[in-house]
């Protein structure tokens, strides 16, 4: 795999797991009322 | 691939807080949006009700600045109504509802006001009303759009009160004027104010 490819990949994949944080922090309890 | 992040860690810190600020952007940013709106109903409220606890908070921020330039025998006293003055005053207009609705705890039964007539709707297309609301307001005969968009003041007093933690929603996120689009199948009205359905 390109090296460019594979930055980019675990960039997304970093984004995704802040993502993930943000939404465990402020949108998880949206979905309980 | 560890070489990779070894390298470039501060690239993916940064993508990392990116995708943190970005959630609290879409989830915590409607959140802000509606305490503000409820602190604004809950002030406005204080206001008309009750002036007197509200009062005298805004002459200690009036009282706080002239003891600092004052002479040295009134300096003293003056940090502690400074520090102490801007931290209560928010609160107490926020904490006197809370426990308004908490300590009258919901009545059993069914609210008195107009049975719904003919097949029930998803009220779940109201924004703001998720699956536990929904299941409320099933139970306690709420089932149709135009039995929502008809309710007056004195409807939604007594629905409230049966709505328990959910008490004040409906004024919140106004289900009468969302019921009101719903009922007229306005869909395009509904999500030209209230977004995509």
């Amino acid at each position: 795999m390109p090296l460019l490819l594979e930055n980019l990949l675990l960039l997304l994949i970093t984004f995704a797991i802040g993502l993930a944080l943000g939404w465990f922090v402020w949108g998880r309890n949206k979905e309980e009322y | 691939m560890i070489t990779l992040i070894t390298a470039n860690w501060l690239l993916y810190l940064i993508a990392l807080l990116i995708g943190v600020v970005t959630a609290f952007w879409v989830w915590a940013a409607n959140d802000r949006e509606a305490s503000a709106r409820d602190n604004f109903i809950t002030e406005d409220d204080l206001l008309k009700n009750a002036g007197e606890p509200v009062q005298p908070e805004e002459p200690k921020t009036e009282q706080a600045p002239p003891p600092v330039v004052k002479p040295e025998p009134k300096a003293p006293p003056a940090p502690a109504p400074v520090a102490v003055a801007p931290a209560p005053a928010p609160k107490p207009r926020v904490k006197p509802a809370a426990p308004k609705k908490e300590d009258v705890p919901a009545p059993a039964g069914k609210p008195a006001i107009p049975a719904a007539v003919g097949e029930p709707d998803n009220l779940r297309l109201i924004k703001g009303v998720g699956p536990k609301l929904n299941t409320l307001l099933i139970s306690l005969g709420v089932t149709r759009f135009d039995q929502i968009a008809n309710w007056k003041e004195a409807e939604i007093t007594e629905v409230d009160k049966y709505l328990d933690t959910f008490s004040g929603r409906i004024t919140r996120d106004a289900w009468i004027d969302q019921a009101k689009f719903l009922a007229k199948d306005d869909i395009a009205g509904f999500e030209k104010k209230y977004g995509k359905l």
